[in-house]
């Protein structure tokens, strides 16, 4: 650690250097369509190759010698390229606006000399336009960011068909989702099918697996950064679909041009409607099963220096189920929403620094309930679990450019946390007498906070390097925790075309989600580490190549070690649910985890056809002194081998054909496969409940069996037309086009047949694998204007 | 793709591929039997060795089988030895009994160390130790409320309180269990039949480490060498019982992990909230356990 300090040391005092007599040209890089900032364009001059990608607000900042001649290029994906010439006397501030390139369209927007692998010292990053998002094949035609990641290599989907990320391993709690730097607690709609992302409102997306940048923290597998569109300065657009599952709408546009714009994008699904005149003609009173997401953005430019942005979104899944008869109603639901609302001040303080401040608030919201009701003889009963976390955030970071080798960030944040671990609400009311009861925990508040700082080093033409710091702390019932991070990554231009890359990066996670393995719902817990559960650290070293080639076809080839400590599981046997009388910290054990594998990606970027093959290499264990005899085992998407293979092809400008196919090693799960009976004398009395079985059931060890493994077939053809006033798009996908059906679960269950010979009712077990998405063909259609 | 383009074309290419999908959802179904062949699981030897104090030890040997299979097979030629202190117990088959029991009856020996091999020619050896440890003392269950109810049947939600003395410096673990007995004329057969069931118990006691419907877990790991009074309940639907028995079950750490991962294991068979369990084995290179155990009953009346 002494070390590291020296070196960080030597890298700012080489910063004081002085460069002789210089002029600093700055600015905002934006969309001049709709002044909406470009996250990431790239900007260099010409004569000296000296060059910078804008930040997170679209800000830049370089530095020249007085009185040269520049020749900057700015690029950007799906922009055209702008070359401005200019001689650089005294400090100037350049805005520049990109225009949408005319003749490019959908997939083949991503053809960009912005971004190349080779040129970033960032490893193990992936960044996917929101073209090729809303082009590839979706459930529904429900287009979907999380679902796209998933074929990317070394990120997982756990279950075929569910949302959730698993990235290099790592659970999905160990995501930091944020949208809008602001953390999302629970990603996904209908009990994990689809995100909560609205690709109409989406602008960048960006997903990091390691060698994570000091700036991120908090979570131990990877960063899911998504920024939405900040609304049109300029004049009023709007866009929206059709598809067999939701509708949504996005429009946008300036209260007050080039001062104050609004965005405001919705999306609901209507499954409730559609079968809700067929199920209310049984015994179903009510069957209400929808989602919706509300995101609203206001933008207000003060002046060059100053920009304030309000954001929120809403968002709620409910499924409710209720049976009548003459006298009674009975019924049960789940309800989970996200609700967040942030405040941003964007402040340019100079030239070279600048700042961003942000006050946000984030909560996930849990309700189960059931209830019954006889109206005859006046009961009523009513039972609600909640659980739930709430957070309220002060972050402030700072953008410092000294010269053009640095590019400094530093920065911090308090957090203060509320979690609601799981409470049982009970109202019963019986001729009149009412008892109102709630069990379970109480809230439980903690604080978090962290500072960092890192440096985007360009050592020398071919060496580059990001060092950096990131010191976090937590504090729970009067318990106090710190974690000290180093992380670096390595860049080394070996040849033109080819660059090697190295990082580390130590992270800590304070907050944990309980996730049953037996069954992924949104009835996991979102708990804090306390006085009695430590907080999960890890680290991570990633070592890889990068090649890319002229005709723009990138390969990459990365390995990772990961080591994970103090990660949480249930005991065996833990039943959260309805065990709220017991101590949660009692269900759970902490224990280890090693990750490692290879990953290979090879993307083609350019032409009519165009795509990526991902594949990843990997295994993936955990040891419990309390789970499987404190025996190392794998986990349950401990996959060996997953395959990707995405391809776009564009026949002309009115047809694109996408496809993906996917395969994947099957998961690890803990079925019996053997049984035994502990007493000969007593055979098959399994139907007797009053009496114990003899029959003992063997699971050779946790998570040793595998399931069968998964693979799928995707395919989606879109229709486009220009209209006069408006652009069509007719898009028709087909999910799993062989219907192979992919196994969820696997199942010990009992079948009773008639033995010919004896006449008797005979049980016999079998092991079953119980799958749910079978071919799944959709229409959707989108309109922009 | 020019086909593709004619509207009518495409329309008919649709409506074909929707018949086309639903049909393949019909044929296919969504689940899928897999068929568990032998090379899957390991064939081993399936002790259930839970010996008692002052009781016929007896053992059931068996193998592991696949889970589909009915016929549980009974393994009449294994070797089994009981030692303790280079003294050998020797056990055999017991054809009747279909368990193995001591070719010459012998008392366990209170804070002894025993160790059982069973050794097969195919299936191979395997083995456990254990120790036994002291029966608790001082035991009384005294009934709470009446155990009649006024037509002088058997109250069968009584309440009870146990209490009794840990042994001190050990590790003991204990089970509390309910059965009523009941007694019934059976006209085919003209002959009474007793039979017996399993009673819930339910206890509120801070006391206790795991509860289910039949019974009650805990372990002295706060309280050694103390008095534990554990108040609990039980309840019965069985309408020709005429005793109530309650059992305490004093055993080792092993005889405690093996029938709690089997009461999880039974719990989390249709709950698909609980976290899969794995049946507790202390048998080296087997299945089952070896455990030694004393247990105290208290009929009422």
């Amino acid at each position: 650690m002494k070390h590291f300090f020296l070196f960080f040391f030597l890298i700012f005092s080489q910063i004081s250097l002085s460069f002789g007599q210089q002029v600093t040209v700055s600015g905002y890089i934006s969309d001049e369509a709709s002044s909406e900032k470009l996250v990431g364009a790239n900007l260099f001059e010409l004569g000296t190759n000296v060059g910078i990608s804008s930040n997170n607000y679209g800000f830049y900042s370089l530095s020249f010698p007085k009185s040269s001649t520049l020749r900057l290029v700015c690029s950007y994906i799906g922009f055209q390229t702008d070359t401005i010439v200019f001689q650089a006397l005294n400090d100037t501030i350049l805005n520049i606006e990109l225009s949408q390139s005319i003749n490019l369209k959908t997939v083949e927007i991503i053809e960009s000399i912005n971004g190349r692998i080779i040129d970033k010292t960032q490893l193990s990053e992936l960044n996917i336009p929101i073209a090729i998002i809303q082009e590839l094949p979706a459930i529904l035609g429900e287009t979907d960011v999380l679902k796209v990641l998933q074929l990317m290599p070394g990120v997982q989907s756990g279950n075929e068909g569910f949302a959730g990320l698993y990235v290099r391993g790592g659970s999905p709690d160990q995501n930091l989702i944020l949208l809008d730097d602001v953390p999302v607690y629970n990603s996904t709609h209908v009990l994990g099918i689809f995100s909560i992302f609205n690709t109409d409102a989406i602008q960048n997306v960006s997903l990091i697996k390691g060698g994570f940048p000091a700036r991120y923290g908090g979570r131990l597998s990877s960063v899911l950064d998504i920024k939405t569109k900040e609304g049109n300065l300029k004049e009023w657009h709007g866009e929206g679909g059709v598809s067999l599952l939701s509708s949504k709408f996005t429009l946008e546009g300036p209260l007050k041009k080039e001062k104050t714009a609004v965005l405001i994008s919705g999306r609901r699904s209507y499954v409730d409607l559609l079968l809700k005149p067929i199920v209310q003609s049984g015994d179903v009173d009510d069957l209400t099963t929808y989602f919706y997401d509300f995101n609203l953005k206001i933008q207000h430019k003060i002046n060059n220096k100053h920009r304030l942005f309000f954001g929120v979104y809403a968002g709620q899944d409910l499924l409710n189920l209720a049976y009548k008869n003459d006298n009674e109603i009975y019924g049960s639901g789940i309800n989970w929403q996200n609700r967040i609302g942030s405040f941003r001040w964007n402040y340019q303080i100079n030239k070279k620094l600048f700042s961003n401040t942000t006050l946000y608030f984030s909560q996930y919201k849990l309700d189960i309930e059931s209830y019954f009701e006889n109206k005859t003889e006046l009961e009523r009963i009513k039972a609600v679990y909640q659980s739930g976390i709430k957070d309220a955030v002060f972050k402030v970071d700072f953008n410092y450019f000294p010269t053009n080798q640095h590019n400094i960030k530093f920065g911090g944040s308090i957090i203060r946390h509320q979690f609601n671990t799981g409470a049982l609400a009970r109202t019963i009311e019986i001729n009149a007498l009412n008892q109102d009861t709630t069990i379970g925990t109480t809230p439980l508040p903690a604080t978090e906070y962290y500072t960092f700082i890192e440096d985007d080093f360009e050592i020398s033409d071919k060496f580059s390097a990001n060092f950096g710091i990131h010191f976090s702390g937590f504090h729970v019932e009067n318990k106090n925790y710190y974690s000290i991070q180093p992380r670096v990554s390595l860049k080394y231009d070996l040849a033109k075309h080819t660059s090697i890359k190295a990082a580390f990066a130590s992270m800590a996670q304070y907050i944990n989600l309980l996730t049953s393995e037996s069954l992924g719902l949104p009835t996991d817990l979102w708990m804090p580490s306390t006085a009695n559960v430590l907080p999960q650290q890890s680290w991570q070293a990633v070592f890889g190549i990068a090649h890319a080639r002229e005709n723009g076809v990138e390969v990459s080839i990365e390995g990772f070690y990961k080591n994970l400590e103090n990660v949480i599981s249930y005991v065996e046997g833990a039943n959260f649910l309805f065990n709220l009388d017991n101590n949660w910290e009692k269900q759970i054990t902490q224990g280890d985890g090693t990750v490692y594998g290879t990953e290979l990606l090879i993307q083609k970027k350019t032409g009519k056809t165009t795509g990526w093959i991902g594949y990843t290499l990997s295994w993936n264990w955990r040891q419990f002194d309390e789970i499987n005899g404190g025996k190392r085992f794998p986990f349950r998407y401990d996959r060996r081998h997953d395959i990707s293979i995405v391809c776009s092809h564009k026949f002309n400008e009115k047809i694109t054909l996408s496809g993906s196919w996917i395969y994947g090693t099957g998961n690890a799960i803990s079925v019996p496969t053997s049984t035994y009976s502990s007493n000969l004398n007593q055979l098959r009395t399994f139907d007797d409940v009053f009496l114990p079985t003899p029959q003992r059931f063997v699971i050779d060890g946790k998570n040793e069996f595998r399931m069968s493994a998964a693979h799928r077939l995707d395919a989606s053809i879109s229709f486009f037309k220009k209209k006069l006033k408006f652009e069509r798009k007719w898009i028709i996908s087909v999910y799993n086009v062989y219907s192979h059906i992919n196994p969820y679960f696997a199942i010990v269950d009992e079948e009773f047949k008639t033995n010919p010979n004896t006449g008797l009712t005979e049980g016999k077990f079998l092991l079953k694998e119980i799958g749910f998405l079978p071919i799944l063909p959709s229409v959707a259609y989108h309109v922009k204007f | 793709m020019k086909i593709i383009l004619n509207r009518s074309y495409f329309n008919l290419f649709l409506i074909f591929f929707f018949f086309a999908s639903v049909h393949i959802q019909c044929t296919n179904g969504f689940e899928n039997v897999i068929e568990i062949n032998e090379d899957v699981f390991e064939e081993k030897i399936a002790v259930t060795a839970q010996l008692y104090v002052d009781s016929l030890p007896s053992i059931t040997i068996s193998k592991n089988i696949n889970i589909s299979n009915n016929n549980f097979p009974i393994i009449e030629d294994a070797a089994v030895n009981l030692i303790s202190n280079n003294e050998s117990y020797p056990f055999e088959f017991n054809d009747q009994a279909l368990r193995y029991e001591p070719v010459i009856p012998f008392d366990l020996e209170l804070l002894k160390n025993y160790e059982l091999q069973v050794n097969h020619s195919t299936l191979g050896n395997t083995s456990a130790r254990q120790q036994l440890l002291s029966s608790p003392t001082e035991i009384e269950v005294i009934p709470s409320t009446s155990i009649f109810n006024s037509d002088s049947s058997l109250n069968l939600s009584t309440e009870f309180t146990l209490s009794f003395k840990d042994p001190k410096n050990e590790e003991n673990f204990y089970i509390i269990e309910g059965e009523s007995i009941g007694k019934r004329l059976d006209f085919d057969l003209n002959d009474t039949i007793y039979d017996r069931r399993l009673m819930g118990v339910k206890s509120s006691s801070n006391l206790v480490e795991f509860k289910t419907l039949w019974r009650i877990y805990l372990r002295d790991e706060h309280l050694d060498g103390e008095t534990i009074t554990i108040p609990f309940y039980c309840l019965s639907v069985h309408n020709t019982a005429y005793q109530m028995k309650v059992n305490l079950t004093s055993t080792t750490r092993e005889g405690y992990l093996h029938e709690l991962s089997i009461t999880k294991y039974q719990e989390s068979l249709d709950n698909p909230f609980v976290e899969p369990v794995i049946i507790f084995s202390n048998m080296e290179g087997g299945l089952g356990v070896f455990s030694l155990n004393s247990l105290s009953t208290f009929s009422f009346p």
